[in-house]
């Protein structure tokens, strides 16, 4: 007899709740696990990840270059003729997709133009006097201009930049000192013997950062890190907790301050929330980051080990946590509780990712922004997803050539500095070698996705990419001694400035730390 | 797929092997060593009976239990929260399930919505039958084994399959329809009508 209701199946109910035994080896490894609290490695698990396919890096659309094999003479010079005979195609640096094109009355600006549609503006900058010497810029927190330098210049070895970079030295924590500088009045508020601090951000009076010792020479390995609370009025250390994060966790340092908790991405899947008073846990949690990969290391012996390797992202928005794993996985994660409220799955199967993919999210008043970098052996591609996290509707997409470095401003305005590689020569092109970076500086409308500004490419090989945006400027460098940043009328501002490490602009001042110390310079 | 073990277990006295050395709490370790035979039993099933699927699940469960502020101590409490811990874990297990059938371009099979034969009454408490539902089960796609396993070995109601499949009620009707007709097919073909 056919049925289609469900009355044959309501005698499952209850039968299949029945204890098992598992195998005595089995158990045994849980009963160890139960004693000694810590994650047995499963053999199992790394099975699983190293055999699922790779999604391989020859799925992404690469640039034209072309390389070939070096034989012998002869064959060597016909190669050469036959490469720069080839058509050789440029990467236009094109942005295609589901946009509103450029907006007619914005012209796309070159970086070196002598005419725009206002006149280039000079900027000035004046040196913020309580800071001499510089060795790293931690960004602007709770109204604070937060620097990391030496207590003693005369007495600093390194060339400024260095020392927080360098794997050959011991950290001395008396070498430096914090410093929380008044941004007005470029007078100091307190200072505190600190190394290898990395500000996240403050709120409720307090400033949170990860305080961290590199395991000297260990490659690929994150640093161990403590969280630490500062008082943002006095400096002083409200307290520490132990970073837990072994895995390799794609949003570094994976940090997000709400109004009166912080949230970190611990190890295995964890989410773990501590007051902002006293760091006290509030809650923990769980969520899901995806397949992940494994990947091998080596340690300073030589000996290798497999990683586990993560893609997440995790932003706050709306009072809201919000995460995203490399399977597209997003996850909502309620602030009070820790409680997962919504998930759902973008579908990215028209996206060759590569197993190395990279994934940012930035927040903005109406939505989040996604930023994904995707890696071929040759070539890098991007795309930006705008899309509101409730529910994942789609706002707009953007597929660009070349790596992005993404900056938000909570209005919507997105601005994003695009870089890709050019052999400059014919050994280069010969061999595959990067070369010379290109970069142009793009603004988007990021509600609409309509490109408000773009500028043609050019060739900046010194200095450190990176955009910055406060939703009235948009701004990156140009070179080792320079910024130049835009209006949305498309003027021009200059700022020439001594060998910078990094800047970044807040309501509308730049703030830029050099050899000589930190200075500032106002935009009009 | 491996036999099914001994399903009469007296939990009252722990086996001399797991007492043991221990820095954790006693009390928490004990009642979590003492439920290990109740998750695994409660996956076993539900994974289609593959083993090593199972021992996973099973592991990353205790792992959460463990290390969780909150573990319950008295036994009574402790199971139905490990069981909440364990249906998120199936649960996301048959996701992950599905996401790499996907990634590997494998088609899902949709069955139609016509009638099929239904299932005859089964004596559940025979080992054999038991192993024929739950080989029948591992033969379903993830989405409905999924919608079996939580509306019919579990008992959720509708809306709480729904939410768990990422679906509209609608849907998960529509789904659960499937999912029944393709474990009838799949039953015949293996059982024939009669059995």
């Amino acid at each position: 007899m056919t049925q289609n209701n469900d009355h044959d199946f309501q005698q499952f109910r209850g039968a299949f709740d029945d204890a098992m035994m598992p195998s005595n080896a089995f158990k045994a490894k849980i009963e160890k696990l139960l004693q000694s609290e810590q994650p047995i490695e499963s053999e199992r698990v790394s099975t699983v990840l190293a055999s699922l396919p790779r999604k391989t890096s020859s799925t992404v659309v690469p640039t034209a270059r072309r390389s070939h094999p070096l034989m012998i003479a002869a064959a060597v010079i016909t190669v050469f003729a036959v490469a720069v005979a080839s058509v050789w195609v440029l990467s236009g640096n094109v942005l295609e997709g589901e946009y509103a094109g450029a907006p007619s009355g914005i012209a796309t600006l070159p970086a070196d133009a002598p005419g725009t549609p206002g006149p280039d503006v000079q900027l000035t900058a004046e040196q913020i006097p309580a800071i001499s010497q510089v060795h790293q810029y931690l960004g602007m927190h709770g109204g604070l201009l937060i620097v990391r330098g030496p207590v003693d210049p005369k007495m600093s070895q390194s060339s400024p930049g260095e020392a927080e970079h360098s794997l050959s030295q011991e950290p001395n924590v008396n070498s430096d000192v914090l410093m929380a500088i008044d941004p007005t009045t470029g007078g100091s508020i307190w200072e505190q013997p600190f190394y290898g601090f990395e500000a996240v951000g403050a709120s409720d009076g307090v400033l949170i950062g990860l305080e961290f010792d590199f395991e000297v020479g260990v490659s690929s390995s994150r640093p161990e890190r403590t969280l630490v609370a500062l008082d943002l009025a006095t400096g002083e250390r409200l307290w520490s907790a132990d970073v837990n994060s072994k895995d390799n966790w794609g949003p570094y340092p994976g940090v997000v301050i709400l109004d009166h908790i912080v949230v970190e991405m611990g190890s295995h899947n964890t989410l773990i929330a501590r007051n902002l008073s006293d760091g006290e846990v509030a809650w923990e949690s769980e969520f899901d980051p995806g397949d992940g990969w494994l990947q091998q290391v080596a340690d300073q012996s030589g000996e290798t080990r497999n990683e586990n390797w993560y893609s997440v992202a995790m932003t706050k928005w709306n009072g809201t946590i919000v995460i995203i794993n490399g399977d597209g996985l997003v996850q909502l994660i309620e602030p009070e509780s820790g409680e997962r409220t919504t998930t759902y799955q973008f579908d990215w199967t028209d996206i060759e990712i590569t197993a190395n993919n990279h994934i940012e999210l930035h927040a903005m008043d109406d939505g989040v922004v996604l930023y994904q970098l995707m890696s071929g052996s040759d070539s890098m591609r991007s795309r930006l997803t705008a899309f509101d996290p409730t529910d994942g509707t789609y706002f707009w997409h953007l597929d660009v050539d070349g790596q992005q470095f993404v900056d938000l401003a909570g209005n919507g305005n997105v601005a994003l500095q695009s870089v890709t590689w050019e052999p400059s020569n014919w050994f280069q092109r010969l061999f595959g070698n990067h070369g010379d970076s290109i970069r142009s500086l793009t603004w988007i409308n990021g509600n609409s996705g309509e490109v408000r500004m773009t500028t043609e490419p050019g060739v900046v090989n010194d200095g450190n990419p990176g955009a910055v945006t406060d939703g009235t400027y948009a701004c990156s460098r140009s070179g080792q001694s320079e910024i130049i940043c835009y209006d949305l009328n498309g003027t021009r501002y200059i700022l020439e400035i001594e060998p910078m490490y990094d800047f970044d602009l807040v309501d509308g001042v730049l703030y830029v730390p050099t050899e000589d110390g930190m200075f500032r310079a106002e935009l009009p | 797929m491996d036999a099914i073990a001994s399903r009469d277990l007296d939990l009252s006295q722990p086996s001399s092997k797991t007492k043991s050395q221990s820095n954790a709490p006693p009390q928490a370790q004990t009642a979590l060593s003492q439920a290990l035979p109740r998750i695994y039993g409660y996956f076993y099933p539900r994974v289609g009976g593959n083993r090593a699927q199972a021992e996973d699940l099973t592991q990353e469960t205790m792992l959460s239990a463990v290390r969780s502020p909150k573990t319950p101590t008295n036994i009574d409490e402790l199971m139905p929260w490990l069981f909440s811990i364990a249906r998120n874990k199936l649960i996301d297990h048959y996701r992950k399930q599905d996401r790499e059938r996907r990634n590997l371009g494998q088609q899902v099979d949709e069955a139609d919505l016509s009638e099929q034969p239904g299932l005859p009454d089964l004596d559940l408490e025979s080992l054999p039958i038991r192993d024929e539902v739950i080989a029948t089960l591992s033969e379903l796609n993830p989405k409905y084994q999924a919608a079996i396993v939580l509306r019919y070995f579990d008992g959720c109601d509708v809306a709480t399959v729904a939410q768990a499949m990422f679906l509209s009620e609608s849907a998960t009707q529509s789904m659960l329809a499937r999912a029944r007709n393709a474990f009838r097919a799949i039953w015949t073909a293996r059982n024939g009508e009669s059995r």
